[in-house]
Protein backbone atom coordinates (compact mmCIF):
# COMPACT_ATOMS: atom_id res chain seq x y z
CA UNK A 1 0.00 0.00 0.00
CA UNK A 2 1.22 3.36 -0.84
CA UNK A 3 -0.24 6.66 -0.23
CA UNK A 4 0.16 10.29 1.10
CA UNK A 5 -0.76 11.09 4.71
CA UNK A 6 -2.48 13.98 5.25
CA UNK A 7 -3.47 15.23 9.00
CA UNK A 8 -5.97 18.36 8.67
CA UNK A 9 -6.27 20.03 12.04
CA UNK A 10 -9.91 20.96 11.53
CA UNK A 11 -13.70 20.02 9.89
CA UNK A 12 -13.26 22.74 7.31
CA UNK A 13 -9.34 22.07 6.29
CA UNK A 14 -11.06 18.51 6.26
CA UNK A 15 -13.64 19.30 3.33
CA UNK A 16 -11.28 21.36 1.84
CA UNK A 17 -9.24 18.23 1.03
CA UNK A 18 -11.61 16.01 0.33
CA UNK A 19 -12.91 19.23 -2.31
CA UNK A 20 -9.98 18.45 -3.63
CA UNK A 21 -8.70 14.84 -3.24
CA UNK A 22 -12.18 13.50 -2.51
CA UNK A 23 -12.12 10.79 -5.25
CA UNK A 24 -8.87 9.53 -5.10
CA UNK A 25 -8.38 10.20 -0.68
CA UNK A 26 -9.62 7.88 2.43
CA UNK A 27 -10.90 9.31 5.46
CA UNK A 28 -9.12 7.90 8.00
CA UNK A 29 -10.48 7.58 12.16
CA UNK A 30 -9.21 4.73 14.10
CA UNK A 31 -8.62 2.90 10.99
CA UNK A 32 -9.31 -0.59 12.35
CA UNK A 33 -11.58 -1.41 9.11
CA UNK A 34 -8.97 0.82 6.73
CA UNK A 35 -6.14 -0.60 7.19
CA UNK A 36 -8.04 -4.04 6.21
CA UNK A 37 -8.75 -2.89 3.59
CA UNK A 38 -5.63 -1.19 2.38
CA UNK A 39 -2.95 -4.26 3.19
CA UNK A 40 -5.35 -6.35 0.97
CA UNK A 41 -5.35 -3.92 -1.44
CA UNK A 42 -9.60 -3.65 -2.15
CA UNK A 43 -9.50 -0.26 -2.28
CA UNK A 44 -6.03 1.56 -3.20
CA UNK A 45 -6.42 5.52 -2.69
CA UNK A 46 -3.36 8.46 -3.00
CA UNK A 47 -4.09 9.88 0.05
CA UNK A 48 -5.19 8.78 3.61
CA UNK A 49 -6.92 11.93 5.40
CA UNK A 50 -5.93 11.01 8.83
CA UNK A 51 -9.22 13.44 11.13
CA UNK A 52 -8.17 11.58 14.41
CA UNK A 53 -6.91 15.12 16.11
CA UNK A 54 -9.74 17.06 15.49
CA UNK A 55 -11.48 18.10 18.82
CA UNK A 56 -14.80 19.22 17.21
CA UNK A 57 -15.60 15.83 16.17
CA UNK A 58 -14.82 14.42 20.01
CA UNK A 59 -17.45 14.67 22.87
CA UNK A 60 -20.87 13.26 24.25
CA UNK A 61 -23.72 16.46 24.75
CA UNK A 62 -27.24 15.29 26.44
CA UNK A 63 -29.58 18.88 25.65
CA UNK A 64 -31.53 20.17 22.84
CA UNK A 65 -34.08 17.64 22.93
CA UNK A 66 -31.66 14.26 23.17
CA UNK A 67 -28.13 13.20 22.67
CA UNK A 68 -25.51 14.48 19.89
CA UNK A 69 -22.25 11.86 19.83
CA UNK A 70 -19.40 13.32 17.76
CA UNK A 71 -18.16 10.51 15.19
CA UNK A 72 -14.81 10.45 16.79
CA UNK A 73 -15.54 8.52 19.55
CA UNK A 74 -15.05 5.32 20.24
CA UNK A 75 -16.42 2.25 21.01
CA UNK A 76 -14.63 1.79 24.17
CA UNK A 77 -15.61 5.50 24.68
CA UNK A 78 -19.21 4.72 24.14
CA UNK A 79 -19.06 1.68 26.72
CA UNK A 80 -17.65 3.60 29.30
CA UNK A 81 -20.24 6.27 29.07
CA UNK A 82 -21.87 7.25 32.32
CA UNK A 83 -24.42 9.37 30.37
CA UNK A 84 -25.72 7.33 27.43
CA UNK A 85 -27.71 5.76 30.50
CA UNK A 86 -31.56 4.74 30.44
CA UNK A 87 -32.63 4.40 26.51
CA UNK A 88 -29.29 5.03 25.14
CA UNK A 89 -27.95 2.11 26.88
CA UNK A 90 -28.55 -0.22 23.66
CA UNK A 91 -26.14 1.59 21.89
CA UNK A 92 -23.65 1.16 24.68
CA UNK A 93 -24.72 -2.34 24.47
CA UNK A 94 -23.84 -1.86 20.99
CA UNK A 95 -19.95 -0.66 21.17
CA UNK A 96 -19.60 -2.87 23.70
CA UNK A 97 -19.81 -6.25 21.73
CA UNK A 98 -17.54 -5.18 18.77
CA UNK A 99 -14.95 -7.42 18.21
CA UNK A 100 -12.11 -7.40 21.51
CA UNK A 101 -10.62 -4.59 23.78
CA UNK A 102 -8.06 -3.97 21.41
CA UNK A 103 -10.30 -2.94 18.66
CA UNK A 104 -12.66 -1.02 20.87
CA UNK A 105 -10.20 0.89 22.15
CA UNK A 106 -9.44 2.66 18.33
CA UNK A 107 -12.15 1.81 16.13
CA UNK A 108 -14.84 4.79 16.14
CA UNK A 109 -18.49 5.33 15.97
CA UNK A 110 -18.42 6.91 12.73
CA UNK A 111 -16.24 4.45 11.35
CA UNK A 112 -18.28 2.02 11.95
CA UNK A 113 -21.51 3.03 10.07
CA UNK A 114 -18.99 4.41 7.25
CA UNK A 115 -17.35 1.11 6.81
CA UNK A 116 -21.01 0.41 5.21
CA UNK A 117 -21.13 -3.74 6.38
CA UNK A 118 -24.52 -4.99 7.76
CA UNK A 119 -23.09 -7.01 10.36
CA UNK A 120 -21.79 -3.54 11.95
CA UNK A 121 -22.47 -3.70 16.54
CA UNK A 122 -23.37 -0.31 16.51
CA UNK A 123 -26.08 0.19 14.05
CA UNK A 124 -29.18 -1.48 15.15
CA UNK A 125 -29.01 0.01 18.58
CA UNK A 126 -28.59 3.63 16.26
CA UNK A 127 -31.41 2.62 13.83
CA UNK A 128 -33.49 1.55 16.96
CA UNK A 129 -32.81 4.75 19.07
CA UNK A 130 -33.91 6.48 15.35
CA UNK A 131 -30.40 7.83 14.96
CA UNK A 132 -29.51 10.75 12.40
CA UNK A 133 -26.28 11.15 11.00
CA UNK A 134 -24.57 14.81 10.88
CA UNK A 135 -22.78 15.15 7.62
CA UNK A 136 -20.77 18.13 6.48
CA UNK A 137 -19.56 18.68 2.47
CA UNK A 138 -18.50 21.73 0.38
CA UNK A 139 -22.20 22.79 0.18
CA UNK A 140 -22.83 22.66 3.66
CA UNK A 141 -23.97 20.07 5.98
CA UNK A 142 -27.07 17.40 6.04
CA UNK A 143 -28.91 15.30 8.30
CA UNK A 144 -28.81 11.01 6.89
CA UNK A 145 -31.07 8.90 9.29
CA UNK A 146 -29.00 5.97 9.95
CA UNK A 147 -31.48 3.55 8.64
CA UNK A 148 -30.92 5.31 5.57
CA UNK A 149 -27.32 5.42 5.52
CA UNK A 150 -26.25 1.83 3.75
CA UNK A 151 -27.17 1.58 0.55
CA UNK A 152 -25.91 -1.86 -0.40
CA UNK A 153 -23.18 -4.11 1.26
CA UNK A 154 -20.13 -1.50 1.55
CA UNK A 155 -22.27 1.57 -0.09
CA UNK A 156 -23.09 4.19 2.18
CA UNK A 157 -24.59 7.18 1.31
CA UNK A 158 -21.73 9.13 2.11
CA UNK A 159 -20.65 11.51 -0.88
CA UNK A 160 -16.48 11.24 -1.47
CA UNK A 161 -16.75 14.84 -0.69
CA UNK A 162 -18.09 14.75 2.46
CA UNK A 163 -17.16 13.66 6.33
CA UNK A 164 -19.38 12.74 8.90
CA UNK A 165 -19.26 14.37 11.62
CA UNK A 166 -21.03 13.20 14.53
CA UNK A 167 -24.87 11.38 15.48
CA UNK A 168 -28.10 12.91 17.04
CA UNK A 169 -30.37 10.57 18.84
CA UNK A 170 -33.43 12.25 19.50
CA UNK A 171 -34.74 12.23 23.52
CA UNK A 172 -36.79 8.85 24.30
CA UNK A 173 -40.10 8.64 25.78
CA UNK A 174 -40.05 7.41 29.77
CA UNK A 175 -40.02 4.28 29.68
CA UNK A 176 -38.34 3.18 26.82
CA UNK A 177 -35.50 0.86 27.46
CA UNK A 178 -33.34 -1.92 24.94
CA UNK A 179 -31.10 -4.49 24.55
CA UNK A 180 -28.82 -5.57 21.76
CA UNK A 181 -27.39 -9.38 21.01
CA UNK A 182 -25.28 -10.68 18.58
CA UNK A 183 -25.48 -14.31 17.57
CA UNK A 184 -21.73 -15.57 16.54
CA UNK A 185 -20.25 -18.83 16.80
CA UNK A 186 -17.49 -17.87 19.04
CA UNK A 187 -18.01 -14.99 21.13
CA UNK A 188 -17.67 -10.94 20.22
CA UNK A 189 -14.61 -11.38 18.17
CA UNK A 190 -16.29 -12.64 15.48
CA UNK A 191 -18.42 -10.65 13.17
CA UNK A 192 -22.24 -11.13 13.85
CA UNK A 193 -24.15 -14.06 12.17
CA UNK A 194 -27.12 -11.81 13.16
CA UNK A 195 -27.23 -9.31 15.23
CA UNK A 196 -30.71 -7.60 16.91
CA UNK A 197 -31.68 -4.43 18.64
CA UNK A 198 -34.57 -4.26 20.60
CA UNK A 199 -35.66 -0.84 21.87
CA UNK A 200 -39.46 -1.17 23.93
CA UNK A 201 -41.33 2.03 25.35
CA UNK A 202 -44.33 0.03 28.02
CA UNK A 203 -47.20 2.07 29.42
CA UNK A 204 -46.53 2.10 33.43
CA UNK A 205 -49.61 1.31 34.43
CA UNK A 206 -50.22 -1.78 32.47
CA UNK A 207 -46.63 -2.89 30.85
CA UNK A 208 -48.27 -2.58 27.25
CA UNK A 209 -46.46 -1.62 24.45
CA UNK A 210 -46.47 1.59 23.21
CA UNK A 211 -43.66 1.65 21.10
CA UNK A 212 -41.56 -0.87 19.70
CA UNK A 213 -37.92 -0.38 17.21
CA UNK A 214 -36.50 -4.15 16.20
CA UNK A 215 -33.18 -3.82 14.45
CA UNK A 216 -31.41 -6.37 12.74
CA UNK A 217 -28.21 -6.20 11.19
CA UNK A 218 -25.92 -8.92 9.38
CA UNK A 219 -29.21 -10.70 7.70
CA UNK A 220 -29.16 -9.03 4.13
CA UNK A 221 -26.70 -6.31 2.28
CA UNK A 222 -28.15 -3.80 5.08
CA UNK A 223 -29.23 -3.46 8.48
CA UNK A 224 -33.14 -2.93 8.62
CA UNK A 225 -36.08 -2.19 11.07
CA UNK A 226 -38.74 -5.09 10.99
CA UNK A 227 -41.60 -2.72 10.62
CA UNK A 228 -44.20 -5.46 10.63
CA UNK A 229 -42.75 -7.52 13.52
CA UNK A 230 -43.06 -3.83 15.52
CA UNK A 231 -46.60 -3.42 14.43
CA UNK A 232 -47.37 -6.80 15.63
CA UNK A 233 -46.40 -5.56 19.19
CA UNK A 234 -47.97 -2.35 19.77
CA UNK A 235 -50.71 -2.09 22.19
CA UNK A 236 -50.11 -5.76 23.40
CA UNK A 237 -48.79 -7.10 26.45
CA UNK A 238 -45.77 -8.64 25.56
CA UNK A 239 -45.82 -12.66 26.75
CA UNK A 240 -44.69 -15.46 25.14
CA UNK A 241 -47.45 -15.62 22.43
CA UNK A 242 -46.86 -12.31 21.14
CA UNK A 243 -42.48 -13.03 21.45
CA UNK A 244 -43.50 -15.98 18.85
CA UNK A 245 -45.56 -13.86 16.85
CA UNK A 246 -42.98 -10.94 16.13
CA UNK A 247 -39.91 -13.22 16.25
CA UNK A 248 -41.65 -15.52 13.34
CA UNK A 249 -42.68 -12.28 11.26
CA UNK A 250 -38.91 -10.72 11.95
CA UNK A 251 -37.95 -13.84 10.39
CA UNK A 252 -39.70 -13.44 7.11
CA UNK A 253 -38.87 -9.48 7.00
CA UNK A 254 -34.92 -10.04 6.32
CA UNK A 255 -33.52 -10.40 3.26
CA UNK A 256 -30.70 -12.64 3.96
CA UNK A 257 -28.65 -13.68 0.61
CA UNK A 258 -30.42 -16.56 -0.84
CA UNK A 259 -27.15 -18.40 -2.01
CA UNK A 260 -24.02 -19.36 -1.12
CA UNK A 261 -22.65 -17.00 1.84
CA UNK A 262 -19.75 -17.58 3.92
CA UNK A 263 -20.64 -17.52 7.41
CA UNK A 264 -24.15 -18.40 7.20
CA UNK A 265 -27.01 -19.79 5.62
CA UNK A 266 -30.60 -17.90 4.16
CA UNK A 267 -32.85 -20.70 6.67
CA UNK A 268 -30.13 -20.51 9.51
CA UNK A 269 -30.27 -16.87 9.68
CA UNK A 270 -34.32 -16.70 9.61
CA UNK A 271 -33.62 -19.53 12.10
CA UNK A 272 -31.35 -17.55 13.99
CA UNK A 273 -33.46 -14.39 14.10
CA UNK A 274 -36.39 -16.13 15.57
CA UNK A 275 -34.11 -17.81 18.25
CA UNK A 276 -32.18 -15.36 19.22
CA UNK A 277 -34.95 -12.56 18.63
CA UNK A 278 -36.64 -14.50 21.32
CA UNK A 279 -34.34 -13.77 23.69
CA UNK A 280 -33.48 -10.04 23.06
CA UNK A 281 -37.20 -9.44 23.24
CA UNK A 282 -37.99 -10.78 26.55
CA UNK A 283 -34.63 -9.11 27.57
CA UNK A 284 -35.90 -5.69 26.23
CA UNK A 285 -39.09 -6.28 27.74
CA UNK A 286 -37.83 -7.22 31.59
CA UNK A 287 -35.70 -4.06 31.20
CA UNK A 288 -38.32 -1.41 30.19
CA UNK A 289 -40.79 -3.01 32.72
CA UNK A 290 -38.02 -2.07 35.45
CA UNK A 291 -37.63 1.25 34.36
CA UNK B 1 10.09 8.64 0.76
CA UNK B 2 10.72 9.04 4.36
CA UNK B 3 9.50 11.64 6.64
CA UNK B 4 10.11 11.95 10.21
CA UNK B 5 8.20 10.95 12.99
CA UNK B 6 8.19 11.25 16.64
CA UNK B 7 7.46 8.82 19.17
CA UNK B 8 7.59 7.34 23.13
CA UNK B 9 8.23 4.15 23.76
CA UNK B 10 9.08 2.62 26.59
CA UNK B 11 9.62 6.39 28.35
CA UNK B 12 12.41 7.25 25.56
CA UNK B 13 11.60 9.81 22.82
CA UNK B 14 12.99 8.42 19.48
CA UNK B 15 13.00 10.48 16.25
CA UNK B 16 12.39 7.92 13.32
CA UNK B 17 12.00 7.97 9.40
CA UNK B 18 9.13 6.15 8.09
CA UNK B 19 7.06 6.30 4.74
CA UNK B 20 3.63 6.81 5.47
CA UNK B 21 2.20 3.89 5.14
CA UNK B 22 4.19 2.20 7.43
CA UNK B 23 2.06 0.89 10.48
CA UNK B 24 2.96 0.99 14.14
CA UNK B 25 4.32 -2.93 14.32
CA UNK B 26 7.17 -2.28 11.34
CA UNK B 27 8.00 1.04 13.30
CA UNK B 28 8.55 -0.63 16.39
CA UNK B 29 10.38 -3.79 14.86
CA UNK B 30 11.94 -1.91 11.82
CA UNK B 31 12.94 1.12 13.31
CA UNK B 32 13.28 0.60 16.54
CA UNK B 33 14.78 -2.91 16.43
CA UNK B 34 12.21 -4.13 19.11
CA UNK B 35 11.35 -7.43 18.23
CA UNK B 36 9.23 -8.73 21.20
CA UNK B 37 6.63 -7.39 19.13
CA UNK B 38 5.04 -10.11 16.95
CA UNK B 39 4.00 -9.68 13.06
CA UNK B 40 1.22 -12.55 13.45
CA UNK B 41 -1.62 -12.36 11.22
CA UNK B 42 -1.19 -8.85 10.37
CA UNK B 43 -4.51 -8.41 10.18
CA UNK B 44 -5.75 -7.38 13.24
CA UNK B 45 -7.20 -10.99 14.36
CA UNK B 46 -4.60 -12.39 16.31
CA UNK B 47 -3.09 -10.03 18.99
CA UNK B 48 0.33 -10.88 18.95
CA UNK B 49 1.15 -6.85 17.63
CA UNK B 50 -0.73 -5.73 20.61
CA UNK B 51 1.24 -2.99 22.08
CA UNK B 52 -0.65 -0.28 25.00
CA UNK B 53 -0.75 3.04 24.07
CA UNK B 54 -1.20 5.78 26.47
CA UNK B 55 -2.38 3.26 28.61
CA UNK B 56 -4.96 1.08 26.17
CA UNK B 57 -4.29 -2.16 24.58
CA UNK B 58 -3.96 -1.96 21.02
CA UNK B 59 -3.09 -4.03 17.85
CA UNK B 60 -0.09 -1.55 16.14
CA UNK B 61 -0.43 -3.85 12.98
CA UNK B 62 -3.88 -1.91 12.46
CA UNK B 63 -2.37 1.23 13.03
CA UNK B 64 -0.74 3.22 11.03
CA UNK B 65 3.12 4.42 12.54
CA UNK B 66 2.04 8.64 12.21
CA UNK B 67 -1.26 7.50 14.40
CA UNK B 68 1.62 7.52 17.35
CA UNK B 69 2.88 10.92 16.98
CA UNK B 70 3.31 12.34 20.08
CA UNK B 71 1.72 9.22 22.40
CA UNK B 72 3.16 7.48 24.89
CA UNK B 73 4.18 3.35 23.38
CA UNK B 74 4.49 0.21 26.05
CA UNK B 75 5.95 -2.80 24.33
CA UNK B 76 6.66 -6.16 25.96
CA UNK B 77 10.79 -4.72 26.37
CA UNK B 78 9.37 -1.96 28.49
CA UNK B 79 8.31 -4.51 31.35
CA UNK B 80 10.24 -5.78 34.25
CA UNK B 81 14.14 -6.79 33.28
CA UNK B 82 16.03 -10.15 33.39
CA UNK B 83 16.83 -10.09 37.24
CA UNK B 84 13.44 -8.86 38.14
CA UNK B 85 10.51 -9.73 35.46
CA UNK B 86 7.42 -7.71 35.54
CA UNK B 87 4.56 -10.00 38.07
CA UNK B 88 2.86 -11.02 34.44
CA UNK B 89 6.18 -12.79 33.22
CA UNK B 90 6.91 -14.35 35.92
CA UNK B 91 3.41 -15.83 36.41
CA UNK B 92 3.76 -17.20 32.65
CA UNK B 93 6.18 -18.66 33.46
CA UNK B 94 5.74 -20.19 36.89
CA UNK B 95 2.16 -21.38 35.48
CA UNK B 96 3.20 -22.78 32.04
CA UNK B 97 1.15 -20.32 29.78
CA UNK B 98 4.07 -20.48 27.40
CA UNK B 99 4.49 -23.24 24.63
CA UNK B 100 6.22 -21.34 21.53
CA UNK B 101 5.80 -17.67 23.21
CA UNK B 102 4.73 -16.38 19.67
CA UNK B 103 1.62 -14.61 21.31
CA UNK B 104 3.03 -13.86 25.16
CA UNK B 105 4.00 -10.83 24.91
CA UNK B 106 0.73 -10.07 22.90
CA UNK B 107 -0.71 -12.24 25.46
CA UNK B 108 0.94 -9.98 28.60
CA UNK B 109 0.53 -6.26 26.82
CA UNK B 110 -3.62 -7.25 26.61
CA UNK B 111 -3.48 -8.67 30.52
CA UNK B 112 -1.22 -5.62 31.57
CA UNK B 113 -4.31 -3.18 30.24
CA UNK B 114 -6.57 -5.32 31.03
CA UNK B 115 -5.46 -5.70 35.42
CA UNK B 116 -4.26 -1.57 34.68
CA UNK B 117 -7.87 -0.88 34.03
CA UNK B 118 -9.80 -3.38 36.17
CA UNK B 119 -7.38 -4.42 39.27
CA UNK B 120 -9.55 -6.88 39.90
CA UNK B 121 -10.72 -8.60 37.10
CA UNK B 122 -12.46 -12.20 37.61
CA UNK B 123 -11.93 -14.91 35.97
CA UNK B 124 -14.74 -13.82 33.18
CA UNK B 125 -13.39 -10.38 32.55
CA UNK B 126 -10.02 -12.05 31.51
CA UNK B 127 -11.39 -14.21 29.58
CA UNK B 128 -13.46 -11.69 27.96
CA UNK B 129 -11.14 -9.03 27.90
CA UNK B 130 -8.24 -11.39 26.23
CA UNK B 131 -10.42 -12.15 23.18
CA UNK B 132 -8.47 -10.30 20.85
CA UNK B 133 -5.17 -12.50 21.66
CA UNK B 134 -5.15 -16.28 20.02
CA UNK B 135 -2.77 -19.06 21.25
CA UNK B 136 -2.32 -22.17 19.06
CA UNK B 137 -0.31 -23.80 21.93
CA UNK B 138 -1.61 -23.92 25.33
CA UNK B 139 -5.57 -23.92 25.55
CA UNK B 140 -5.58 -21.38 27.14
CA UNK B 141 -5.88 -22.84 30.40
CA UNK B 142 -2.92 -21.73 31.87
CA UNK B 143 -2.84 -18.31 30.25
CA UNK B 144 -5.56 -17.60 32.15
CA UNK B 145 -4.55 -18.97 35.65
CA UNK B 146 -1.07 -16.70 35.24
CA UNK B 147 -3.36 -13.83 34.73
CA UNK B 148 -5.28 -14.57 37.88
CA UNK B 149 -2.08 -14.85 39.64
CA UNK B 150 -0.52 -12.24 38.47
CA UNK B 151 -3.59 -9.73 39.82
CA UNK B 152 -3.35 -11.61 42.97
CA UNK B 153 0.65 -10.97 43.17
CA UNK B 154 0.14 -7.17 41.70
CA UNK B 155 -2.64 -6.88 44.25
CA UNK B 156 -1.22 -7.26 47.61
CA UNK B 157 2.18 -5.20 45.75
CA UNK B 158 -0.61 -2.54 46.05
CA UNK B 159 -2.62 -3.11 48.95
CA UNK B 160 -0.99 -5.56 51.35
CA UNK B 161 -3.43 -8.35 51.24
CA UNK B 162 -5.15 -10.19 48.31
CA UNK B 163 -7.87 -8.98 46.09
CA UNK B 164 -10.59 -11.29 47.55
CA UNK B 165 -11.76 -12.20 43.87
CA UNK B 166 -12.16 -15.99 44.18
CA UNK B 167 -9.50 -17.64 42.44
CA UNK B 168 -11.93 -20.17 40.87
CA UNK B 169 -10.87 -23.63 38.71
CA UNK B 170 -14.04 -24.49 36.26
CA UNK B 171 -14.25 -27.68 34.10
CA UNK B 172 -12.82 -30.71 34.75
CA UNK B 173 -11.89 -30.10 38.60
Amino acid sequence: MKFVYLEPDSIKSTIKLLENYGERGKILAGGTDLLVHLKRRTIRPDFVIHIGLIKDLEGITIGNGGVQIGSLMTMRMIEKSEQLRGAYDVLRQGAAQVSSQQIRNVATLGGNLCNGISSADSVPPLIALDAVAMVEGPKGQRIIPVEEFHIGSGKTMLGPDELLVGFKIPSQPPHTRGTYTKYTFRGTFELAIVGIAVLLTLSPHDLTCKKARIAIGACGPVPIRARKAELSLIGNKIDEHFIDEATRIAAEEINPNPGISLRASASYRREMVRVLGRYVLKDAFIRASKS
Amino acid sequence: MKHSLEINVNGKDYEIFVEDWKTLLEAIRENLGLTGTKRGCDDGNCGACTVILDGKAIKSCLLLARQAKGRKIETIEGLGSPEELHPLQQAFVDNFAIQCGFCTPGMIMTAKALLDDNPEATEEDIRKGMHGNICRCTGYTKIVEAIESARERIYKMRNKEGSGVVFQKKRNS
